[in-house]
């Protein structure tokens, strides 16, 4: 893995590294405690990661570019590195929108010395997806330019509103670009219009890739294999920290009422909505949907942008999605089983399960107790303390006399 | 013998909030159920559960206004403890054994946890904290299940007293994780409406049902949140209500359609102001002529 | 033993489950059937999906229902499942046609199957079992050893299928059952029974449908020699919601009752330590039986795998002489190693 700054040396130019010392056998020539000490690490890895007390861009515009030139034919990812890109890009589009539910997406490809814009910046998932698969089938010709696609990004990305975070994000499978013009320009320009420009490289590693990240402040990755690929993948879904230059601004936003043809007493007329109104399918009209506060155009599903008064709809639920990342949960201590008193009749305080291991972890906040497997899920996934939610603060000396 | 059916684990989550349940306007009716009598009812709903079919689980969660703490199944240490455990089910009256264990454990660590908090502080019911405890067993449970064996949870929330602002953030995170876990949040209202369990309720693909007799409550439940998640398409049960989207804003806590969102924290506001209220940023106001703005210091201290 | 291979599929073994047998009984001993919480329990448990639901709706309610209603609760789409569960219900007795104060036709939940249900669900009828008297101190058998005893005890009658062990393996009574059923079958100018294609099938089931596959067989048998059938199958049933590893009490059984526990306890389902003490503890055979789990523990703690290749030659390895004894039906035994495991 390439490193942070050019004074550092390269892998090849450190000392040797002793894999082999990783891996210690206990008396009886079993590997088990070694195993699962590196699976532990593993698994609390990202805890290191996270810079904590940072400012969060979480409205993103987000540019996705393949490139879908020759080198992407070459079958080191099976089937070929262009089907396993589709398919991981899939994934990544379906997680970013449960990550950034107010962001958007669009995506370029790149192919024979050219630059195409494959869907506009949108945000419903399925039309990204579905043009991503219609593009398995496109020929990889000839080279990328990583010039026009950077160009074209810019022009769409510059004229978005400020308070959004500006991004782009190449999947780069060859070590080669055939640009019109000198790079070094755009990328300057890239700088100015503060577009964060991300690069991750399928072969190897490329000066030119390295110095347009490092300008933009983007990170550069290199994969080392798919499931390398899928990680690099899944950290660009977390919001960006935000740089200096994002203006925080109030966005209007609507927030419309689903409508269901329950109530007895309103008769809602059925109608079309603007979202189906250019689709050769049949023209339903439907009585369901969610109506615009300021137009009163019916769209079928939020969040969206509605064309007639240019208002963003969404629904609440889409905002709370993000609340964990601005309040994020904090880390749980690693705690002995020893140092407790009662430590043989010790439970985990989520799913009640005995705790054997020698490691437990504490809340700080509520200095409850929980097993590995709990710690990881809340922290994946629930992000909300279980033992602090269903506690109250505990009262001062003199209150808690009452209670026998 | 059997055609391969999956097995559904039910929690029930129980408000037992001592405030609500012990208030005067309701002893004052002759009509209303006392608590005892209602986990009476949600008791015999449990072994039809069970009863249902042999690969069926069950857990019950009492939440109350001081802690939430699991009813059922007890927490046991090692296999010794099990045959103690074991040798003391005796069901002398007819009911099938692992039914009488069930209500036997339920009933005694109600009466440790309504005895045991005597005094209380706040007045809400702490709904998420059993919602998210419920929601870590689930994830061991499916873990442990065995190889060839399927296992569908869902979660029955049986709410009376009302609903409390401070809970928003945890119910939407443990709504947005039983949405992905595949967990179904059904809920079964004794009171007032909930606004949260119907959102709840909506994301996950559950029933929203407000009782309207107590009384009846064994009968609600039996006919309603009986049936598995795989017959519920074919039977005619009460149908998905409206639920209200609309976000409240920060500083007055009323409902609005349109408003304006910080971009920095996400936080909601009735009127445009040049300052957010919660993260202290400064608007940029938007200048009519489109120059480029010179880039003042901001007052933002981050989040 | 040559078998020829249409025989094989002529003779496809009939395991009938719990509702196909139930539909052989006569209306009279279905009834007296249901007068025992476990069997109602257990009938429940076999029931369609839908008609459990229904069963569950109507469970609290006295009067009869309409039909009309009842058809009312299921969407159009689904009315075959709705017809479906209709039939099963109806065909098992569990409910009548019985039409409603106003003439139209309606159905009302069987009496006694409703009480009795209600009883198993929430109690207020007698206690299945005695409890004993006495815990049993230092003669608590735990789990594993009550796998193991149903283990051997099971084995010994597969055994006397394969012809391995002579007669005096099993009582006369057991032996009876084996022949009637057809799985062995007693050769012109012999003494011995000899084990039948159909035996052969029988051997290659899981252990928990050949369980009950030999409950049946032992039922039809019993039932030809008059003994009181309704007391045996709830007997069954009963044992078959037990909790593994806990002991009950025999007191208060019959004499055909105590019989039919020494019958169970040759074959595995239960342990007692002597004939005369008043406890005993059911294994895992008997708890699987009515209640139509595939446990897959019992059958997985055996180790073993067999290779087959192409040019037929065959490798077990496996510490069972009992599958061993089943290979050597049908195969050539060439050689036996010993395997330091």
């Amino acid at each position: 893995m390439a490193d942070e700054e050019p004074e550092k040396t390269y892998t090849w130019e450190g000392d040797y590294e002793r894999t082999w010392e990783a891996i210690k056998e206990d008396e009886q020539g079993s590997l088990q405690a070694t195993v699962d000490d590196i699976i532990h690490r593993a698994k609390r890895k990202r805890l290191t990661d996270r810079p904590v007390n940072v400012r969060l861009g979480m409205m993103r515009h987000l540019f996705l570019a393949l490139d879908m030139s020759q080198a992407m034919q070459i079958q080191d990812l099976k089937p070929d590195r262009l089907t396993t890109t589709v398919k991981l890009l899939e994934k990544f589009i379906d997680e970013y929108f449960d990550q950034n539910p107010i962001s958007q997406i669009g995506v370029l490809t790149t192919s024979n010395m050219r630059a195409e814009k494959l869907t506009e910046l949108g945000g419903n998932p399925k039309r990204h997806i579905t043009a991503l698969q219609a593009c398995k089938d496109k020929p990889c010709v000839k080279e990328p330019s990583l010039q026009n696609v950077l160009e074209l990004a810019m022009s769409t990305l510059r004229h978005m509103p400020s308070h959004a975070s500006r991004e782009i994000l190449i999947v780069m499978g060859s070590l080669t670009t055939c640009d019109p013009g000198n790079i070094y320009n755009t990328i300057k320009t890239l700088k100015e219009a503060n577009i964060r420009c991300s690069v991750i490289g399928l072969a190897a590693e490329v000066r030119i890739c390295r110095k347009l990240c490092e300008d933009t402040n983007g990170t550069y990755s290199v994969i080392l294999d798919e499931t390398h690929f899928k990680e690099l993948l899944m950290e660009h879904t977390t919001p960006p920290p935000a740089t200096a230059n994002t203006e925080p601004s109030p966005i209007k936003m609507g927030f419309p009422q689903h409508v269901l043809n329950t109530e007895k007493d309103k008769t809602e007329q059925p109608s079309m909505c603007m979202c189906h109104l250019n689709s050769k399918d049949d023209k339903k009209l439907s009585a369901v949907g969610y109506f615009c506060p300021q137009c009163r155009s019916k769209y079928c599903e939020l969040p969206i942008e509605c064309k007639v008064c240019g208002l963003t709809l969404v629904s609440a639920p889409h905002l709370a999605r993000s609340f964990h990342h601005l309040f994020p949960l904090d880390d749980f201590v690693e705690v002995q089983r020893s140092d407790f008193e009662n430590e043989d009749s010790l439970f985990c305080q989520a799913c009640q399960s005995h705790l054997t291991a020698e490691n437990v972890y504490q809340c700080p906040k509520c200095s409850n107790l929980y097993c590995l497997d709990c710690e990881l899920f809340i922290h994946e996934s629930l992000h909300s303390c279980p033992g602090c939610a269903s506690g109250r603060p505990r009262p001062s000396q003199t209150e808690h006399m009452e209670v026998d | 013998m059997t055609t391969e059916e999956e097995g559904c684990l039910l929690v029930v989550v129980i408000d037992v909030n001592p405030v609500w349940w012990g208030s005067s306007p309701r002893k004052k009716d002759k009509a209303s159920l006392t608590l005892p009598q209602c986990v009476d009812q949600i008791l015999v709903f449990v072994n039809a559960h069970l009863m249902t079919s042999p690969q069926n689980k069950t857990a019950v969660i009492g939440s109350h206004a001081n802690e939430s703490r699991f009813l059922f199944p007890r927490k046991t240490t090692s296999h010794e403890d099990q045959k103690d455990v074991l040798s003391q089910i005796i069901s002398l009256d007819g009911k099938y054994e692992q039914f009488t264990k069930v209500q036997t454990d339920v009933m005694e660590e109600l009466k440790d946890l309504i005895s045991s908090n005597t005094v209380v502080s706040h007045t809400d019911t702490l709904l998420s904290g059993s919602l998210a405890m419920a929601l870590c067993y689930i994830h061991k449970m499916e873990k442990e299940t065995g190889v060839g064996e399927k296992l569908r949870s869902r979660i029955l929330v049986i709410k009376a007293a009302e609903d409390s602002a401070s809970q928003y953030m945890n119910f939407m995170n443990v709504t947005f994780t039983a949405q992905k876990q595949n967990v179904t949040i059904d809920a079964c209202i004794l009171s007032k409406d909930s606004g949260l369990l119907q959102q709840a309720c909506d994301i996950t693909g559950g029933i929203y049902l407000k009782i309207p007799e107590i009384e009846g409550l064994l009968q609600y439940l039996l006919w309603v949140y009986l049936p598995p998640l795989s017959q519920r398409s074919n039977l005619i049960l009460p149908p998905p209500i409206q639920v209200d989207y609309r976000a409240a804003c920060f500083c007055h806590r009323m409902l609005i359609s349109v408003g304006y969102v910080c971009s920095v924290c996400l936080s909601i506001f009735c009127a445009f102001s040049p300052i957010c209220s919660t993260c202290h940023t400064a608007f940029k106001i938007k200048a009519a002529p489109l120059k480029l703005k010179k880039k003042k210091k901001m007052l933002a201290s981050g989040v | 033993m040559a078998v020829s291979m249409s025989s094989y599929s002529r003779n496809k073994l009939d395991c009938k489950d719990l509702h196909g047998y139930l539909r052989t009984l006569p209306a009279g001993i279905l009834d007296k059937l249901y007068n025992h919480p476990a069997t109602c329990l257990a009938v429940f448990r076999e029931l369609p999906q839908l008609a459990r639901h229904y069963v569950m709706r109507v469970l609290f309610i006295d009067q009869p229902v309409a039909q009309a209603g009842v058809s009312s609760w299921v969407k159009a789409s689904h009315q075959s499942q709705h017809h479906d569960a209709v039939g099963t219900l109806s065909g098992l007795r569990v409910w009548h046609d019985t039409p409603l104060p106003g003439g139209l036709p309606g159905w009302q939940l069987n009496r006694i199957f409703r009480e009795n249900l209600k009883v198993a669900l929430i109690g207020g009828g007698k206690p299945w079992s005695s409890t004993p008297e006495n815990p049993a101190e230092g003669n608590v058998r735990d789990v594993a050893f009550l796998d193991n005893y149903a283990k051997e005890r099971w084995e010994c009658i597969l055994h006397f299928l394969v012809g391995s062990r002579g007669p005096e393996a099993l009582s006369r009574d057991i032996a009876l059952v084996l022949t009637n059923s057809g799985l062995m079958k007693i050769p012109e100018g012999a003494t011995l029974p000899v084990i039948t294609p159909a035996g052969f099938q029988f051997l290659l089931l899981d252990t928990s449908s050949q369980v009950w596959y030999f409950m049946l067989q032992y039922l039809e048998t019993s039932e030809a020699r008059d003994t009181n059938l309704v007391n045996q199958l709830s007997f069954l049933f009963q044992l078959s919601f037990s909790t593994l590893g806990k002991d009950y009490g025999s007191e208060g059984m019959s004499e055909s009752q105590l019989q039919f526990l020494q019958h169970l306890r040759e074959l595995g389902l239960v342990f007692q330590r002597k004939r005369k003490s008043g406890r005993y503890f059911p294994t895992r055979l008997a708890i699987n039986l009515a209640s139509g789990l595939r446990n897959v523990n019992f059958d997985a703690q055996r180790e073993g795998f067999i290779v087959i290749e192409t040019n037929y030659r065959v490798y077990a390895y496996t510490d069972s002489d009992l599958q061993i004894e089943i290979l050597g039906l049908f195969c050539q035994l060439l050689y036996r190693f010993v395997f330091p495991w």
